[in-house]
């Protein structure tokens, strides 16, 4: 049943008109600017999270604004299972984000306009989510790039300036070529409806080819795909840390999601399955997870290895979602699920570590576990749901796309099992390290045992990491649970089963 | 209905009159001349209005100048096309006659004022009939009204580089209209009128005669080369950058919002109200020479600009590359892509009207011409710079801006054509709509990411309101038609649908 509500227009209303309400705020105070800022988020939380009941019925809940619309494509919103679900996570990551801010953004310049243009990044990826329609969904999609390019340079030093420039005219011209495959589907078949599983019957030959590949162009560019994802790890490390947080952690997934919904409700996997494309797309994903990961252990910079690690876990979501089966793609969405709350919370501890001890380097971290055992355990508990350690999170994903790889059939199944196993152990490589330098290894380094007065990061800063790691642990051992209640129903609607 | 039957002709004469009254009070006080001006904008615009609900309820208006009957008389025809060009003449005269009162007394000395709007009044005058008319020599009229009192306009402030830009552009605007006027001639003698619906009738007869079609050829040639010209399509844009960037900018913000498009509408009455749709598509491929020739002004244009360092040259080539958008959808001769194409003169009227306004805006506050020079001008005047950010995105065509909407036409247009050109379209309309982000982006990271040199530059010293209230307007117009785009589109559709009737 479709229930008409503006509940989704106030989710994706509410931080944008907030942030212009904190931009003027914060010209008199500091805090009522980040307050609001947090309430903006909190207020999209709870809006999404008052759709749950409705949607746990089976019902979608649209809204219309007829007035606006292009050709025959009305400004219209639509909630299911799967937005609802990626819009409860990334909102909830947002409040965290915010509420890290508050001290981490102290000494840093530009701030009204750094929270201003968070939550305008935040209204967008909502607006990404709710879409109706495929060019509802660019429309917000191309938004996201605008607002998060100003939290890119936010540093405005020539490095940033840099990195910014190949963030956003790659992701222009990426964004033209999907654009491009959207006039294509339009002009073809009429509709860019959302909610059909699959718009494209009655087209056929080689202009399916090009419409698949113009469409996932942008949308692999803003996951960060290899090829595309040149940008990437040079844009999220040069940006303050909680912008490095929401860029990897959200701005990523929103490329993710539009890439689900490209494969999932504008071709179809019946339609994915006559192609015989899903081979070609495994095949990209692993490059990608193989690729992100061997660039990842080169790093020394800790935000950049960081960077590349979102490469390859963004490797295992497409790998997962490109393999057409439910379990797969039950796989993709916990993987979301997990490098949300994981990412953020390395980039949480990477921004803490930058805030206190002014460390970059991965060498300088040496002992760091004395003098910040918080910042360190979180980012311990971060780090094995990253490799797959039970029972974390990020076993309960790899085990999904596994049994998924499995149900795909035998050659799939072996040749991910070498990438998981391959890239699992890479993972360990890069990220054990650390943690046995942080917390084994002696500050001094002439061999005296000097007392390390524990001095870790502020309340305020503390308290979002340590949620993140108490979600990474509890979604772990629960991930059987919570796969029956939110993920299972929404696969199903996303499979049509 | 009686109250609106006079209305095409008051459209063409409020303009008028005020330009002949203008220097009569203007002889008593100068300062009455920017009020009267205002009034005169604003009553047109309301007129136009009033005329778009009586073309949208009623279809077609056909007016007969003194009740002789055409072809022997003078006829005003009022379609979709007309309509929606007065509205849109009158709209972004009245922002310029605004944004004027205050521009001027700055930038132009005091004996230049009176000049100045009586010249203006007459420029919109031109260009309100030349929208209005069904007669091709009046059309012909009103181009050199519009022309002549544009060439005055962009020499006005008496610098000598004005007055050989405005040289320069005399000299080829005397070109196109001798050609225009050969065109014309050419067709008289074919078919002994020159009343554009009588003209397309008669003409009928004269597509099948061997002999005589190379008359009528050479006519279509005369007239394509003359108003391309006046629309500045490359490569016969060459006078453009240089009047458009001298001439004062709220005069720039018309010639490059307003004027050049006026150009294009001459282009659309000839090939598709003179000539019949099949003949320039089918018979003489002359819409596809003038799409070649529009892709290669929205490459050409867009690169030109990308290398330019002052702000108004800047902007003047990327009119270049947009006049290139329009013509392009104009000669796709689809249904999307005339609709587009259409489309993107009232959303480049107004982004390209707002940009001008802003550099004017600029540059009287600071005298800051050079791009480079632009740093720490988002604090120093904070709305302006807004206001230039948003007609910015509208014109790389980012949404929810309106520049998106004519960027999805266009792009459908294109496609629809189902030829391997119109793969090359939609690459030249998605190349360019990413060349035209490499140079606004570079203007917008300067405003507001770079460092600015002097620390008192950032003092915020804002836009007087007077000039602030047509930039923010325009830069509103730019968001409220990306999100509500039926409005435009209303008369652009059907304006479309009546020029491509034939095929």
């Amino acid at each position: 049943m479709i229930i008409v509500s503006c509940l989704p227009v106030i989710a994706l209303l509410s931080p944008l008109i907030a942030g212009i309400i904190s931009y003027q705020a914060g010209k008199i105070s500091e805090t009522a600017r980040d307050l609001i800022t947090i309430a903006a988020a909190i207020v999209s939380f709870i809006v999404i999270v008052a759709m749950i009941p409705t949607i746990l019925n089976g019902n979608t809940i649209e809204y219309i604004f007829s007035y606006s619309a292009v050709s025959t494509l009305p400004m219209a919103f639509r909630v299911g299972p799967f937005p609802l679900f990626l819009g409860l996570v990334i909102s909830f990551a947002w409040i965290l984000s915010a509420v890290y801010s508050h001290r981490y953004m102290e000494h840093l310049h530009s701030r009204n306009r750094f929270y201003l243009f968070m939550s305008l990044t935040l209204s967008a990826v909502i607006g990404t989510l709710f879409a109706k329609n495929m060019l509802v969904l660019f429309i917000f999609f191309e938004i996201t790039l605008f607002t998060s390019y100003v939290l890119v340079i936010h540093e405005e030093t020539p490095e940033a300036m840099a990195a910014g420039k190949k963030y956003l005219f790659l992701g222009l011209a990426t964004g033209l070529v999907m654009f491009c495959g959207i006039l294509l589907v339009y002009l073809q078949v009429g509709t860019l409806d959302l909610g059909k599983r699959g718009i494209l019957d009655g087209v056929h030959g080689n202009i399916l080819y090009v419409m698949l590949f113009t469409l996932l162009v942008g949308a692999l560019f803003k996951a960060g795909m290899f090829p595309l994802h040149v940008w990437l790890p040079s844009a999220h490390p040069i940006a303050p840390s909680p912008a490095s947080a929401i860029l990897s952690a959200v701005v990523v997934k929103e490329g993710c999601y539009v890439m689900i919904r490209i494969l999932y409700d504008i071709f179809g996997v019946n339609l994915l399955k006559t192609m015989f494309v899903s081979n070609w797309l495994i095949l990209l994903g692993g490059l990608s997870i193989f690729f992100g990961s061997a660039m990842a252990i080169r790093q020394h910079d800790l935000k950049t290895m960081l960077a590349y690690s979102t490469v390859s876990k963004v490797g295992y979501i497409f790998l997962g979602a490109a393999l057409l089966t439910p379990t797969g793609l039950q796989g993709a969405m916990v993987h979301i699920f997990h490098h949300l709350m994981a990412k953020s919370a390395l980039f949480f501890c990477a921004g803490a570590l930058i805030y206190k001890a002014g460390i970059r380097d991965i060498d300088q971290m040496a002992g760091i576990g004395k003098k910040m055992p918080i910042t360190m355990m979180v980012f311990t508990i971060a780090a094995l749901s990253m490799i797959g350690v039970p029972p974390l999170v990020g076993f309960a994903s790899k085990w999904y796309i596994v049994v998924g790889a499995l149900e795909a059939g035998r050659p799939t199944a072996i040749g991910f099992g070498l990438v998981l196993i391959l890239s699992s152990l890479m993972n360990a490589i890069y990220f054990i390290p650390i943690i046995i330098n942080a917390f084994f290894t002696g500050a001094s380094e002439n061999g005296e045992h000097k007392e390390v007065i524990p001095d870790d990061v502020p309340l305020s800063m503390a308290v979002p990491m340590v949620i993140l790691a108490i979600g990474i642990i509890v979604f772990g051992v629960l991930s059987a649970t919570t796969s029956v209640v939110v993920i299972k129903p929404t696969v199903n609607a996303m499979m049509g089963l | 209905m009686v109250g609106t039957s006079h209305l095409p002709i008051l459209v063409v004469l409020l303009p008028l009159v005020t330009a002949y009254i203008t220097p009569l009070l203007g002889w008593i006080d100068k300062r009455i001349c920017n009020p009267l001006v205002v009034v005169s904008m604003t009553l047109a615009f309301l007129a136009s209005l009033l005329l778009a609900r009586s073309v949208l309820t009623g279809g077609v208006i056909s007016y007969h100048m003194g009740g002789f009957a055409p072809p022997f008389g003078i006829e005003l025809v009022v379609d979709y096309f007309g309509v929606y060009m007065c509205i849109i003449i009158s709209f972004i005269t009245l922002m310029a006659a605004i944004y004027s009162r205050e521009y001027v007394a700055k930038e132009l000395h005091e004996s230049k004022t009176v000049p100045y709007y009586t010249l203006l009044m007459l420029m919109t005058g031109g260009m309100m009939g030349a929208s209005v008319t069904g007669d091709l020599f009046n059309l012909f009229v009103f181009f050199e009204i519009l022309s002549i009192s544009s060439y005055a306009l962009v020499a006005i402030t008496g610098k000598k580089v004005a007055i050989m830009a405005s040289y320069k552009y005399l000299l080829l605007g005397a070109i196109a209209t001798s050609f225009t006027l050969v065109g014309i001639a050419y067709l008289y003698i074919l078919t002994g009128t020159l009343n554009m619906a009588d003209l397309s009738v008669r003409l009928q007869s004269v597509y099948g005669v061997g002999g005589s079609s190379w008359t009528l050829i050479a006519a279509l040639a005369f007239f394509m080369v003359g108003y391309c010209i006046k629309a500045a399509l490359f490569p016969l844009h060459t006078w453009l950058p240089d009047a458009h960037s001298m001439a004062p900018s709220s005069i720039s913000a018309v010639l490059s919002g307003i004027l050049i498009k006026v150009g294009a509408l001459a282009i659309i009455r000839v090939l598709f109200n003179i000539f019949q749709p099949e003949f320039v598509v089918e018979t003489i491929p002359i819409t596809s020479m003038i799409s070649w020739m529009a892709a290669a002004a929205i490459i050409a244009g867009s690169l030109f600009a990308i290398s330019q360092t002052d702000i108004k040259r800047m902007l003047a080539y990327s009119s270049v590359a947009h006049i290139g958008f329009i013509i392009l959808g104009i000669g796709l001769a689809t249904g999307y892509g005339t609709t587009g194409g259409i489309l993107h003169i009232f959303n480049h009227a107004m982004a390209k009207g707002c940009l001008f306004l802003c550099a004017g805006a600029i540059i009287y506050k600071t005298g800051i011409r050079n791009i480079d020079d632009l740093a720490g001008l988002g604090n120093k005047m904070p709305f302006t710079m807004a206001a230039f950010t948003i007609a910015s995105l509208s014109m790389i065509g980012i949404p929810p801006t309106a520049g998106f909407v004519s960027k999805f036409y266009l792009g459908l247009g294109a496609l629809e054509t189902g030829t391997w050109s119109g793969w090359v379209f939609i690459g030249t309309i998605l190349v360019g709509s990413l060349l035209t982000a490499v140079f606004y982006m570079k203007v917008i990271n300067n405003i507001y990411f770079k460092e600015p040199l002097l620390r008192e530059d950032v003092q915020r010293d804002e836009t007087p309101l007077g000039m602030l209230i047509p930039i923010l307007i325009l830069a509103g117009g730019c968001v409220i038609f990306g999100l509500f785009p039926r409005i435009p589109l209303s008369l652009a559709e059907p304006a479309a649908k009546l020029f491509l009737g034939g095929i």
